[in-house]
């Protein structure tokens, strides 16, 4: 097995890099046979990675601990689901499983455009086919993920407990696709400025990858909090660490190229800038790849320090290189047609919006390399640590949310002043009376007002675009308030779509917001019976329960929690030891409402049984996670395709094929 | 218009700087923490450390109650750390000598763009004005208009170019 899997990526690397110069030589050459030649290297190598891919889980589920790899991260005691997720438990294996999505990325892109944009494909053949080269060359070179141990133990080291969570088995696989997902946009736009097809095909072309790849991203960063939130036990969900910060940058640059996107396809204008958005975000992912594995910067999530860090550099400089590089060599081209009229109107909106979103990601990269330049400029390491990216990346979030509810009601072009009274009196209105009653309940944090008074006013803006939206459609077309509605969402799904995840995201603003602010915290240490209070709670430790099975050995507590004298829930936090490796870990347990988490975790039990608790109350974090929902729904109402939109596409392709 | 907003920028990003820039006066216990990186691995501020019974975050946080009873104010603490562990210590650079281009350096980038945006603006809109009005510009809200005509104004201006494409 070892053998096939070995000889697979041999392959792999070989077809890989045919199709590179396949694909090249046919664009460059106008050879036709040499397109579907690239894209059929291209398939061959999802094939072989797939086979790579197949031969790893089988010794990961059959304890093959000849493999190093495979001794180093499963044990015969580990449950199946988890030597299964092993796969992305280490570095080998987590670059393989990378590829294989890459693959089979690369491979639905081509099977999609079969027929379609055949100019271009040649260089989205190339450019996806150079990236699975690069990290199969790693994977044959540098990190096998077959190598072998000359003395095979008869037991492995096992998986890191932190990453045997249910959260852990979904985390790196979205965040991978949401990393993976992204070459195929790049690949379309240097295909786009390779062809000097610069119109907004490319863009089309991509939209549901960019979207795609946008909310796997999301979904990536946010089961990665969650898994933070449930597992770490610190209350928290989010800490600015420097690989926490790798995911949360391409999301950033990712959503700015969202939003001006559409300034180009409705405008024509700001071309150079999506390129550059699109080459940065690309360039941000490869980027993340190189700080979780470099060892360059310290993190808790990182893989073990290996020499890839300056493969991943020269790798990133290559991308850079070449993109930026097309980008100078069709500059004219890029020229806008059409001009900002004023800085009154939403094209401005949306650009101060891309101002905010890539300076976000820039005070966020600026913060993850900043110890690093300290030491070059001074010799002397410093950190950098949640308080500053909070402050930096706070006022600057505040600022992103209130451009959010401006947006959608701020005129194209140029917004008179008549615009301005009509649509702002009321959200204002609205915003300013929630803020004051905020603040007359007692809240007095200038951000926590902010944030609720822009909230209330985003979502006013929102339900005003859809009830307008719903009183016109209804009335021309005699439909109920819900059939319009609905009708609305159908018609201009990307639109609505979008609204919807606006609504997704000012509900995390509030979840973020509110549980940073006013969390509440406690450590207690009780005996049996007794018990203590956090803010409106009182939890009794009843009793704690000793557990052993092969694989760990767990200490269960159990508290009573009562609100008002009234029993509510009963509690099981745990602390975990792990015989391999011999770790302890911490199992929280919460009772989660829509007015707040009460959250606890064990601390110790002597032998007396006194028990040690440290309790938090987090308000509106639960709305950080319902946001996550909306968030999804949004993002399947903008992506689902429609009929209408599968019928333009089919006339667009026809009238195409015609001329 | 331009220059109102180009000065309104520049405070606007003075003011966050301002803002962002911690000023230490009457630090509570649970600031002091903050401002202390825990130095046993975990990553987190000393406030924040998820291990209860850490060999770094325990002592740190009863020594900084006892020391904030005693009197002893919070930088006094947080600079008595730092002689101790050195800079790393603190969760986030001082704003002073060469750390403070890591509080400046963000905003700094977004003024700079912000300014290179509007100046941009300012060139097109004067060229424009030199240039004879587009023909093609039916849609020009130069006419009396009402924020519901604006907004049919938009919704007609969409339908046109979603039926183009």
């Amino acid at each position: 097995m070892i053998t096939i899997g070995n000889l697979a990526l041999y392959l792999a690397l070989a077809t890989s890099l045919y199709a590179v110069v396949a694909s090249i030589y046919a664009a460059q050459a106008h050879r036709g046979e040499f397109v579907t030649s690239g894209e059929r290297a291209a398939y061959a190598t999802w094939g072989l990675i797939s086979i790579t891919t197949i031969v790893m889980l089988h010794a990961l589920v059959t304890n093959d601990f000849s493999i190093k790899y495979v001794a180093a991260y499963t044990s015969t005691t580990l449950p199946v689901r988890f030597r299964l997720t092993a796969l992305w438990g280490g570095m080998e294996g987590s670059l393989l499983f990378w590829t294989l999505i890459l693959t089979t990325l690369t491979s639905l892109a081509l099977f999609q455009n079969r027929y379609r944009n055949r100019e271009m494909m040649p260089y989205v053949t190339a450019t996806a086919a150079t990236v699975t080269a690069f990290f199969v060359s790693l994977l044959v070179f540098l990190i096998p993920p077959f190598a072998l141990l000359k003395f095979p133990p008869a037991e492995g080291t096992d998986l890191n407990p932190l990453l045997q969570n249910y959260w852990m088995q979904i985390h790196p696989p979205a965040l991978y696709l949401g990393y993976v997902s992204w070459t195929i946009p790049f690949g379309f736009a240097i295909g786009a400025l390779a062809t000097g097809r610069l119109d907004d095909l490319w863009i089309r072309t991509s939209r549901r990858w960019c979207l795609m790849a946008w909310f796997f991203l999301s979904l990536g960063n946010l089961f990665g909090a969650r898994w933070a939130y449930e597992v770490l036990g610190w209350g928290g969900y989010w800490a600015w660490d420097p690989v926490e910060n790798a995911a949360f940058m391409p999301l950033l640059t990712g959503t700015a190229y969202l939003h001006s996107v559409m300034i180009q396809e409705r405008k024509d204008m700001l071309k150079v800038w999506n390129m550059t958005l699109i080459i940065l975000t690309f360039a941000l992912t490869i980027f993340g790849t190189f700080l979780t594995r470099s060892g360059v910067i310290s993190s808790v999530h990182s893989f073990t320090q290996s020499g890839l860090g300056p493969y991943f550099l020269t790798f990133l400089a290559f991308v850079l290189l070449i993109s930026f590089g097309l980008v100078a060599f069709r500059i004219r081209e890029l020229r806008p047609r059409h001009q900002l009229d004023s800085l009154l109107s939403r094209e401005s909106a949306f650009l101060f919006n891309n101002l905010l979103f890539v300076g976000i990601a820039f005070a966020t990269l600026w913060g993850t390399i900043f110890p690093v330049l300290s030491e070059w400029v001074r010799g002397v390491k410093i950190t950098v640590g949640p308080p500053f990216f909070n402050r930096v990346n706070g006022p600057l979030a505040v600022a992103l949310l209130l451009l959010m509810g401006i947006g959608p009601i701020i005129a194209w072009r140029r917004a008179t002043f008549r615009n301005l009274v009509g649509n702002f009196v009321v959200p204002t209105a609205l915003g300013l009376a929630v803020g004051t009653a905020g603040f007359a309940c007692g809240m007095r944090s200038l951000s926590a007002i902010l944030v609720v008074s822009f909230s209330a006013f985003v979502l006013y803006t929102i339900a005003a675009e859809f009830h307008s939206g719903a009183r016109a459609r209804g009335a021309m077309l005699q439909e109920s308030y819900m059939s319009a509605i609905l009708g609305l969402m159908r018609k201009n799904q990307r639109r609505y779509g979008g609204y919807v995840i606006h609504v997704g995201v000012v509900f995390m603003f509030l979840g973020v917001t509110m549980s940073s602010i006013y969390r509440t915290e406690e450590l207690h240490t009780v005996k049996k019976g007794e018990q203590f209070t956090i803010d409106r709670y009182t939890l009794k430790y009843m009793d704690s329960e000793n557990k052993e099975d092969s694989h760990m050995a767990q200490l269960i507590a159990t508290l009573d929690v009562y609100e008002n004298g009234k029993q509510i829930t009963t509690l099981h936090p745990e602390k975990r030891f792990y015989k391999r490796p011999e770790q302890p870990a911490t199992e929280v347990d919460m009772r989660s409402t829509m007015r707040d988490d009460l959250y606890v975790v064990l601390g110790s039990i002597d032998d007396q049984g006194v028990a040690t608790f440290q309790a938090y109350v987090n308000p509106l974090v639960w709305w950080l996670w319902f946001g996550g929902v909306v968030l999804v729904i949004g993002t399947a109402i903008a992506a689902f395709p429609s009929k209408a939109a599968t019928l333009h596409e089919r006339a667009r392709v026809t009238s195409t094929i015609r001329r | 218009m331009s220059k109102r907003i180009l000065v309104s920028v520049a405070l606007l990003a003075l003011l966050s700087v301002g803002t962002t820039i911690d000023v230490r006066a009457e630090m509570a216990a649970s600031d002091v923490e903050e401002a202390l990186t825990c130095q046993c691995g975990c990553g987190l501020t000393v406030h924040s450390c998820n291990h209860l019974e850490c060999s770094f975050a325990v002592p740190t946080r009863k020594d900084i109650a006892e020391s904030l009873a005693r009197g002893e104010t919070g930088e006094q603490i947080i600079d008595r750390y730092k002689l101790k562990y050195g800079e790393k210590v603190l969760s986030s650079p001082l704003p002073r000598g060469f750390n403070l281009l890591a509080w400046v350096a963000p905003y700094a980038g977004i003024f700079i763009i912000g300014t290179l945006m509007l100046l941009r603006f300012r060139r097109r809109s004067r060229q424009r004005t030199l240039e004879p009005p587009d023909e093609t510009d039916g849609l020009q809200s130069s006419s009396p208009s009402s924020p519901e005509l604006d907004r049919w104004r938009t919704q007609l201006q969409e339908e046109i170019e979603e039926l183009k494409r």
